[in-house]
């Protein structure tokens, strides 16, 4: 093996902070949406519920009162979330990797190297095969935490993007799905 | 060197473990049920009648009865052989197992060895796969000679596919047939009190608590009333309290006792410890009465780490780390521990793991991070400590306040001595990162085991334009705090550079 140490300049490494980034489907907010909508009715009928019934005798009014308010107040502040956290969402593609932006004030940007991933998958649930979309997934050996999942694509852009990272990742040939 | 192949042992043929494994099998049961007893013998102890302790009595010699009749059924019931490149299992007593373990499928085997064992002379065999926790195999007793035969034959299986198979699945077996055992490291008796004496005092302080928590627990599962049995004390404990003297020699009392049970852990876990070289990969072992070896090959070795709390830096002595690729599941196996090393011997398992990278070290460029990473941590332990002293204001519980204010003090302290510490530090090849508080800790990694990078950003972290960096790796992650957004976007493009451009293997 012939020893190389070239001197690196860091100013022209390939940068992510200048890169267009691909917004993911708008629909894939209407999903999110939903899915908020469903956790949050049952939330908000259990507290009204325990609002009205007043299930502990020992607990002053005033308690029920904040309960009440400290729910609503957490309803809206997920819609909030939800749907600014939805522009936030968007990734690109490079020869070597894939990025992925996502949150609102806690923003964060992912990015795995072609050469890590082990295995690729699409996942699809029930809201969300209503508009055709789905949930491509990166398995890396960096365990579950770091896992890179990209949500509201084209199902036909996703199955193109796992055709291509698979090429990418050279494990083609092992791959069963 | 005479190999083992003229062995007459043939793994074909179903066959059981040792007969130790009946003994093995009923030590393990009764070991678990004893503990679930503690409350109810604890309570014919102090409570019971002799009409009680009788039944107890009774009682236990049935379930030791019914232990040794399942022991020994479940040992005739467990064969295992070998056949056509595959581990294969058959046990169960009431429903038929059969366990099936492709030699591809097998990552390490480790030896384990305890008291017993060392005494029919047979050894413990986990056998260690890349799946799930469920369908590892434990050979609890085999004879030394057959546990040989295995491994070499599973020795021999490797070297022969390791031409064909393609790197990434390659598991490892760190044998003792194999030559040039290098020792680095043995601890002595005079060390290992050393270790001891250094020890982490503070977490067998917690363990007290927390024997004391349990115990506890399980006496009121069972039903016996502790409240008033305890209550008969307050008078003793009134009178205990109101003399200084008393509480002085109590609280004395608890740190020698959590002085010596530390020492005592110490001893068990690390006596003649042992850390060697052998082949492309290291091996430590240790343990008084549970014998342990833990085997780390080169190339699976993911984060090297070293560390000295307060009391190991006074007397100048290491702890080490090594942190191993691992599925989830088995992430405890993965990390080895070794205590009591000089700096030369750390040196030295630097050199074997990062060969001529390690000089890197010395070359390293070390940054340290912005200053709001102590603001934030000082914020936390505010906002923990805030409502506690606010509430001992009002109620005016002044001695207490002073304990918890002094409390907060010291963690502000500590808060500080951190930030100062917080260093990382980049080179060609290896990424670095320095803490601790009262005591030195540094992590080593090469960037080539970089799995995936995450960079984030919180909303007090934007105003000031900082942002932190998440390390990925297939152990655990490395986590650079608050630095200038700017910057940690440029060490995000080298990292990624780093591991895109070389097509060196992180495992």
């Amino acid at each position: 093996m012939q020893f190389e140490n070239i001197q690196i300049d860091i100013e022209k490494l390939p940068s992510v902070s200048t890169l267009v980034y691909q917004k993911i489907e708008s629909s894939y907010l209407k999903v999110m949406l939903i899915r908020s909508t469903i956790f949050l009715i049952l939330l908000l009928t259990s507290a009204v519920i325990i609002f009205i019934t007043k299930p502990v005798s020992e607990i002053p009014s005033w308690g029920y009162d904040a309960l009440l308010i400290v729910v609503i107040l957490f309803t809206a502040l997920r819609y909030l979330f939800t749907i600014k956290g939805f522009h936030n969402k968007s990734y690109a593609l490079r020869s070597y990797d894939v990025i992925f932006n996502s949150g609102w004030l806690w923003k964060s940007k992912v990015t795995t190297p072609f050469n890590r991933i082990q295995h690729v998958s699409i996942e699809q649930g029930i809201l969300e095969r209503n508009w055709d979309l789905a949930r491509l997934k990166l398995y890396t050996a960096g365990g579950s935490s770091s896992d890179l999942s990209i949500p509201g694509l084209h199902m036909t852009i996703a199955q193109e993007l796992k055709e291509y990272i698979t090429k990418k990742t050279s494990i083609g040939d092992n791959e069963q799905e | 060197m005479i190999t083992s192949k003229s062995n007459h042992i043939d793994l074909s043929i179903p066959q059981r473990q040792s007969y130790a494994a009946i003994l093995i099998i009923i030590y393990r049961l009764s070991k678990s049920m004893t503990w679930n007893l503690i409350p109810a013998i604890l309570i014919s102890f102090v409570g019971g009648t002799e009409a009680k302790l009788g039944r107890l009595l009774f009682i236990l010699l049935g379930a030791a009865v019914l232990l040794s009749i399942f022991g020994i059924i479940s040992f005739y019931k467990y064969y295992f052989y070998i056949k056509d490149d595959t581990l294969i299992v058959r046990k169960g007593i009431f429903k038929k197992i059969i366990l099936e373990i492709p030699f591809d499928r097998i990552q390490s085997i480790n030896n384990e060895q305890n008291l017993i064992h060392r005494f029919f002379s047979v050894v413990k065999l986990n056998v260690d796969t890349a799946g799930s926790a469920r369908d590892e195999v434990q050979l609890s007793a085999l004879k030394t000679e057959i546990a040989k035969e295995l491994r070499q034959q599973l020795l021999d299986y490797k070297s022969k596919t390791k031409s064909l198979s393609k790197s990434v699945d390659q598991a490892e077996v760190i044998d003792d047939i194999l030559p040039e055992k290098k020792v680095i490291f043995r601890l002595s008796i005079p060390q290992l009190i050393r270790v001891g004496v250094t020890a982490n005092h503070l977490s067998s302080f917690g363990l007290i608590v927390l024997f004391f928590f349990s115990i506890y627990d399980k006496i009121r599962e069972v039903g016996l009333d502790i409240q008033s049995k305890l209550e008969e004390y307050i008078p003793l404990a009134e009178a205990v309290v109101n003399s200084i003297f008393m509480v002085v020699f109590l609280v004395i009392l608890f740190f020698i006792v959590s002085f010596i049970l530390s020492l005592v852990l110490i001893v068990l876990r690390f006596f003649g410890l042992k850390m060697y070289r052998i082949g492309d990969g290291f091996i430590i072992e240790s343990g008084l009465f549970n014998r342990k070896q833990y085997a780390a090959k080169d190339n699976k070795i993911q984060i090297l780490s070293w560390s000295q709390n307060f009391l190991e830096r006074i007397s100048k002595i290491y702890t080490i780390v090594i942190q191993q690729a691992s599925s989830v599941q088995t992430a405890a196996h993965k990390i080895a521990i070794a205590k009591g090393l000089s700096y030369e011997n750390i040196d030295a398992v630097g050199e074997y793991i990062f060969k001529h990278n390690y000089i890197d070290i010395e070359r390293m460029k070390w940054y340290s991070v912005d200053i709001y990473y102590l603001y934030r941590m000082m914020a936390r332990f505010t906002m923990v400590f805030s409502i506690p002293i606010v509430i001992l204001l009002v109620i005016g519980m002044y001695e207490v306040l002073l304990l918890v204010g002094s409390i907060y003090i010291i963690l502000l302290l500590s808060c500080v001595l951190r930030y100062k510490k917080k260093k990382y530090g980049i080179s060609d090849n290896i990424v670095a990162i320095r803490g601790g508080a009262f005591g030195h800790q540094l992590s080593l990694m090469e960037l080539h085991k970089v799995q995936n990078i995450r960079l984030s950003q919180t909303p007090f972290q934007r105003r000031r334009e900082l942002s932190s960096l998440s390390i990925f790796t297939a152990s655990t992650t490395m986590k650079i705090p608050e630095i200038r957004t700017e910057f940690a976007m440029a060490l995000n493009d080298y990292l990624l550079y780093k591991v895109e451009s070389g097509n060196k293997p992180w495992m």
